[in-house]
């Protein structure tokens, strides 16, 4: 049974990475673009699990960086012309530098007043964004159209290349000492700092990775959409949608957020397709169902039942 | 308190034996003062016991002593250097390692998780395996920590804190609540550990446990210090007796 499953589970893994590895080249332009999303919605869940997942700090403010990553790309090849994949990693760095330079305050609030915060956050910046204040720079609420001038190939490898980064990041954190230790914070901050683990920084750290990741896919996905305002790039459903993603899939898992941004985004399309008014109605039920029947998600409830071996590395 | 003054001055040309001293630690919640002025000292290499009636500041103490909460007044030194106030991590950088009242093992985590996160030693894995093969732990290790008995996870814990090697060990109630085998399981693991050069300041509520392996034990009543001593010294120390029978 359980080798069976391992087995099953490996072909399955292998391919879907082989599909979409090749998605682009043999599906029509509606399927890619499906397949697109899904590495989007994965690349955000899977960044939101490297600070929430292992720390159990739930970040109600991810939107944020994503933001700063679509507009830092957004203004630095609009009006600075920047070279598409330098334009790219600046909207990492940018959501980076954001997050460490929050982490210090804002990381001091713990359980759900941290998630109060962050979301407090994201509006916040959303807001910022909008102020006339900063038009000369961000336009405020007219928002910035721009031409990237790169096909939706090399868009569409860039965010599948930014997904496995991000899954082999999750993968080195989860199997490492590092990992362990925000595990710990997770599980007992208290106990973990009376053992000598400086829960400061190591928060902050896994902070500052998954800022970057989100800063990352958001500078990709800025070149998708072709434009940015503060009403849809700092949108609380791309922190929402994510965090229903992870939790599906197992948080503080290195495939969970890969197995919920795939099902979930799959489902999504359909349900987009079929029955257009139950759209964000799905997600509410997801949810629902989620807390009740599996709140540890699909990965760890299988863990339990020994279907799957307790090991890190998945 | 004059004479305690005595015996500090007394003591200091063997500072080296001490491994920890308090001068006059205070520290107060709004108007309840938990400790008032409370000055001892660990010698080396020994079980200290910390006695004392429910709320006595026993616990505050080792929250003192471990960061958890910051001093109003006094003095903690930790091998020759002031800790006071220093955050949790730091201490046990130094080299002071504790475990809770209400063991806090790390529940989601395996047993080996929960002994390598704390390590800090190169062959962490060997260790950790070690330790499991000691508390007689080793066919779990792959198990969560919350599938354990409550005994099981109180020596999960106290083996957790020899992952980082401290050289001085609290203990809040480590044999509390669980069963005389256990309870003598713990004890014989703690003698084991004091042969190895380690220092214990065990708080017990059990007179008996306290008495029978302790080299040293300090009575807390109302956040002072009323006694220090021989288990049998303590036994018939007049005061302790009041605060404990009433008498």
């Amino acid at each position: 049974m359980n080798r069976l499953i391992k087995q099953v589970g490996l072909i399955l893994l292998i391919a879907f990475s082989g599909m979409m590895v090749i998605a682009p080249l043999v599906f029509d332009r509606a399927d890619a673009t499906l397949a697109y999303l899904i590495l989007y919605f994965i690349a955000l869940a899977s960044s939101w699990n490297i600070l929430s997942g292992f720390t159990g700090y739930i970040n109600f403010g991810h939107v944020a960086f994503m933001g700063i990553g679509m507009y830092a790309t957004a203004i630095s090849m609009a009006d600075f012309s920047l070279w598409w994949p330098l334009a790219w990693v600046l909207g990492g760095v940018f959501a980076a530098a954001y997050a460490l330079i929050l982490g210090f305050p804002v990381l001091r609030t713990r359980g759900p007043y941290f998630a109060i915060t962050m979301l407090a956050v994201a509006e916040g910046t959303r807001v910022l964004f909008g102020t006339k204040y900063l038009e000369p720079i961000t336009r405020a609420g007219d928002g910035i159209a721009f031409s990237s001038g790169i096909s939706f190939q090399t868009k569409y490898y860039g965010m599948l290349v930014t997904v496995a980064l991000c899954v082999w990041v999750t993968y080195k954190i989860s199997t490492s000492q590092f990992g362990l230790r925000l595990m710990a914070i997770r599980e007992d901050e208290e106990a973990a700092e009376s053992m000598g683990i400086n829960s400061t920084r190591l928060k902050i750290s896994a902070f500052v990775i998954s800022a970057f990741f989100a800063g990352l896919t958001g500078g990709i996905h800025s070149t998708f959409l072709h434009y940015v305002d503060p009403f849809h790039t700092f949108n609380l459903q791309f922190t929402i949608i994510p965090i229903v993603m992870a939790v599906f899939g197992g948080v503080g898992t290195v495939l969970g957020p890969v197995i919920g941004g795939t099902v979930l985004q799959v489902l999504n399309d359909f349900i987009w397709s079929h029955f257009l008014q139950l759209n964000m109605a799905v997600f509410g039920v997801v949810l629902a169902a989620l807390v009740l029947f599996l709140p540890q998600g699909l990965l760890e409830w299988m863990k339990e039942r020994r279907w799957v071996e307790k090991t890190r590395r998945i | 308190m004059g004479g305690e003054d005595e015996e500090n001055l007394k003591m200091s040309p063997f500072e080296g034996e001490h491994i920890l001293q308090l001068q006059d630690v205070t520290k107060s919640f709004g108007s309840l003062i938990a400790l008032n002025k409370c000055s001892f000292a660990l010698e080396r290499n020994r079980i200290t016991g910390l006695i004392g009636p429910n709320g006595a500041g026993k616990t505050t103490l080792f929250n003192l002593i471990t960061g958890f909460f910051t001093t109003d007044g006094g003095q903690i030194i930790f091998k020759g250097h002031e800790i006071n106030n220093l955050r949790p991590y730091r201490i046990a950088e130094r080299g002071i390692g504790r475990t809770f009242q209400i063991t806090r093992v790390f529940p989601k985590m395996t047993l080996m998780e929960n002994l390598i996160v704390a390590a800090r030693v190169k062959n962490r894995d060997e260790r950790a395996l070690e330790l499991l093969e000691l508390a007689g732990l080793i066919d779990l290790r792959g198990e969560y920590a919350s599938d354990l008995s409550y005994g099981q996870q109180k020596l999960l814990a106290l083996i957790r804190v020899l992952m980082f090697d401290p050289d001085l060990i609290l203990l809040d109630e480590p044999a509390a609540g669980i069963n005389p085998t256990m309870q003598n399981k713990i004890m014989e693991l703690i003698h084991k550990l004091k042969e190895g050069g380690k220092t214990f300041l065990i708080i017990e509520h059990d007179m008996k446990v306290i008495m029978g392996h302790s080299d040293k034990v300090v009575v807390l009543n109302f956040g002072e210090k009323i006694a220090e001593g021989t288990g049998e010294e303590i036994k018939n120390n007049e005061e302790v007796l009041k605060a404990y029978f009433g008498r």
